[in-house]
């Protein structure tokens, strides 16, 4: 229920009568605490500068609830603020300081810029420090996660203050404050034109202190902005210079991350623009200071760079060294763009380390080197123990496939027939079906040549079936053919199949029908057998 | 039947209007401007009476932006349902302590304290309590 005194404020907060902001300031020196903190609300809320002001010229001596009423009137108290600010009394600036930090209000830049610039004013160092504190505080704000409970749009407030920024950096001859720039360059980002044009202009008056900002600030805004150049499609040379000069712990943590993951293809192409990294280079947090997680990732930067190839194996050999397989691992993949015998020789070392995934690795890479003895050492890694290896070594070996080994059979003699077959038996896991295929076929020598294949390809059992229907082949010469293959995969079904092709109208398939069969009894085997006798033709 | 016949024979009569009502003053056949004086009071009246309607509703119409203390006496007077009793001895209490502006007296409780009343208001002490009880 509210009091007389509620009541009372009620009025005079809302009254649009002057004297009601009269009367309250009259009643702030001799009244109770109650009606004190009333007041102190009263004139808050109402929409009048000299209110305000009385508030900030008292706010040293209020206390922490008192402080906390200047939350409701934020967004109000702009014009007060400007006054107390510009003013020459030292405690009511010292006070809107306080009350600008406090309430964030972005508004009170641009005049803090003014005052910046202000030669004459005492109050410049504190102006200096609060505009430097509230701009990066907004960049925070602006390039940090969105705070649902915070109805201000960060980005107008980013316009608001890069117009009166970009005019203060238009008078930098004139005024000659670095700060200026710096909350400039935080502020701007690279999509600013004028940082741009500053930057594509060695001669313009702000190029060093803009340069020195990007290489040694450590705001969040600015290394957000250098990250960002990266993905730019015409990111200028200034801004990769820079990129590449600096080596502080914070950048080179968020320059890492951009090769956590395959890089992006725009970031390649500006790396490919850097020569040099700074923190390849000796000193207090460098490359011989990563992890081996770092190393490996910086290993993948610097492979997209466009650094010297003995530094970069130097790199890849440092981490090779060590014994995290997933950084050994990329150090190897790196190895992929570097040519040369030192490259070669790391190479050819790792095909037989530990790690099943490295050796994958290296034997990817065997092909494109075009080493001597890279096809036998390619068939020896397709028999190894390692899935992966093997899994390699048959991409490597890739032209090994049935379907070519099909178009270049005819011309083949009979022992680069077994040679090739026996390759592509290793290489190609999908020969089975091709095989059918052929089987199928409305030529008969194509059949026959199939029948022939799957012998030398050892896939008769997998095609028995098949072979079985065309011992029923129009074609005697198919017939027969299939016959005599048939005795590589002696089971009860293929003696049952011979036996009746031992009926057959032709003397040559009845012939070879037998001969398949003596196989079963010479091999003294029980009939159900998966094995041909060895020795049989 | 008859009525429309009338009408016919005023009608045929129209060139006497002008004179119509000449009968009544038989001694004065023209009007002088003296007999538009009763009028002319007539129409000074209402126009002071819409003055002062008009300066009453301004004067109790508290959303127009304005400057004026007395104004904002009457506001909180009327937020607070004073008499005009009430209201006048708050404006003594105002005097009494030679207050910049009238209001300040709702916003001063120790005003109010019989201790601090001056002697020549010592006899509204009850009704004075009674109101700070009411104000604050």
């Amino acid at each position: 229920m509210n009091t007389g005194l509620d009541t009372t404020f009620e009025v005079l907060t809302k009254s649009r009568n002057e004297a009601a902001g009269a009367a309250l300031l009259a009643c702030l020196d001799n009244s109770d605490d109650k009606v004190f903190n009333e007041t102190l609300q009263a004139l808050l809320a109402r929409r009048k500068k000299s209110g305000h002001l009385e508030f900030l010229k008292r706010w040293h001596q209020l206390t922490d609830v008192q402080r906390s009423y200047i939350q409701e009137a934020r967004g109000r108290m702009s014009g007060a603020l400007r006054d107390a600010i510009l003013t020459q009394e030292e405690q009511l600036f010292a006070n809107a300081c306080q009350v600008v930090e406090q309430l964030s209000d972005f508004d009170i830049i641009p005049t803090l810029v003014t005052l910046v610039e202000n030669q004459k004013s005492n109050h410049v160092k504190a102006a200096t420090a609060l505009m430097q504190k509230l701009v990066a505080q907004l960049s925070e704000w602006v390039h940090g996660a969105r705070d649902e409970s915070e109805n201000r749009d960060p980005k107008a407030f980013q316009r608001f203050v890069l117009e009166s920024l970009e005019r203060s950096v238009e008078r930098f001859r004139q005024h000659q404050k670095p700060e200026i720039i710096d909350s400039f360059v935080i502020l701007g980002g690279p999509t600013s034109t004028l940082l741009s044009k500053i930057l594509d202009d060695p001669h313009h008056a702000c190029y060093l202190t803009v340069i020195n900002t990007l290489t040694t600030s450590s705001s969040t805004g600015v290394i957000d902005m250098l990250l960002n150049a990266l993905h730019c499609e015409s990111t200028s040379l200034g801004l990769l210079n820079v990129i590449s000069k600096r080596n502080d712990k914070k950048f080179i943590d968020q320059l890492l991350d951009l090769s956590s993951d395959s890089i992006p293809p725009t970031v390649t192409k500006n790396l490919a623009r850097i020569n040099s990294f700074a923190w390849l280079q000796p000193s207090d947090y460098s490359f011989e200071q990563f992890s081996e997680a770092d190393k490996a990732r910086s290993i993948k930067l610097a492979a997209a760079s466009d650094i010297k190839q003995s530094k970069l194996l130097e790199l890849i050999n440092n981490v090779l060294q060590g014994s995290e397989s997933e950084s050994r691992f990329v150090a190897a993949e790196a190895l992929m763009s570097i040519r040369g015998s030192k490259a070669d020789e790391i190479l050819m070392d790792l095909l037989y380390d530990e790690d099943p995934n490295l050796q994958a690795m290296c034997v990817r890479q065997l092909r494109e080197r075009q080493l001597a003895g890279t096809k036998s050492i390619l068939i020896k890694m397709v028999d190894s123990l390692h899935e992966v290896v093997r899994e390699a070594a048959r991409e490597a070996l890739s032209e090994f496939t049935f379907s070519n080994f099909l178009v270049g059979y005819d011309s083949m003699n009979g022992d680069a027939r077994r040679l090739t077959a026996m390759l592509v038996r290793k290489v190609d896991l999908e020969i089975a079906p091709g095989i059918i295929s052929e089987l199928e076929s409305n030529a008969g020598r194509r059949r026959i040549r199939a029948i022939e294949m799957a012998h030398l390809l050892d896939v008769v059992p997998d095609v028995a079936d098949k072979l079985i229907e065309r011992l029923k082949d129009e074609d005697h010469m198919v017939r027969t053919a299939a016959a005599t293959t048939l005795q590589y995969h002696l089971t009860p079904e293929t003696q049952e199949a011979l036996q009746q092709a031992t009926q057959d109208t032709s003397a040559t398939v009845q012939n070879a029908a037998r001969i398949s069969l003596s196989a079963f009894a010479n091999l003294n085997l029980p009939t159900n057998s998966l094995y041909p006798m060895e020795g049989t033709p | 039947m008859n009525l429309p016949m009338l009408h016919w024979a005023l009608f045929a009569q129209v060139s006497k209007w002008s004179r119509l009502g000449d009968g009544l003053h038989r001694s004065r056949g023209r009007m002088d401007l003296a007999d538009l004086i009763p009028l002319a009071i007539a129409l000074v009246i209402v126009a002071i009476t819409c003055a002062c309607v008009a300066v009453i509703k301004k004067r109790n119409d508290f959303s127009k932006p304005c400057n004026d203390s007395q104004k904002l006496f009457r506001e909180l007077s009327k937020a607070h349902h004073l008499n005009r009793g009430n209201q006048r001895l708050l404006r003594e209490l105002a005097e009494a302590f030679q207050l910049d502006q009238p209001v300040e007296v709702f916003l001063q409780p120790a005003l109010f304290e019989a201790c601090h009343l001056p002697q020549h208001m010592q006899s509204e002490r009850d009704r004075l309590t009674e109101l700070q009880q009411k104000l604050f």
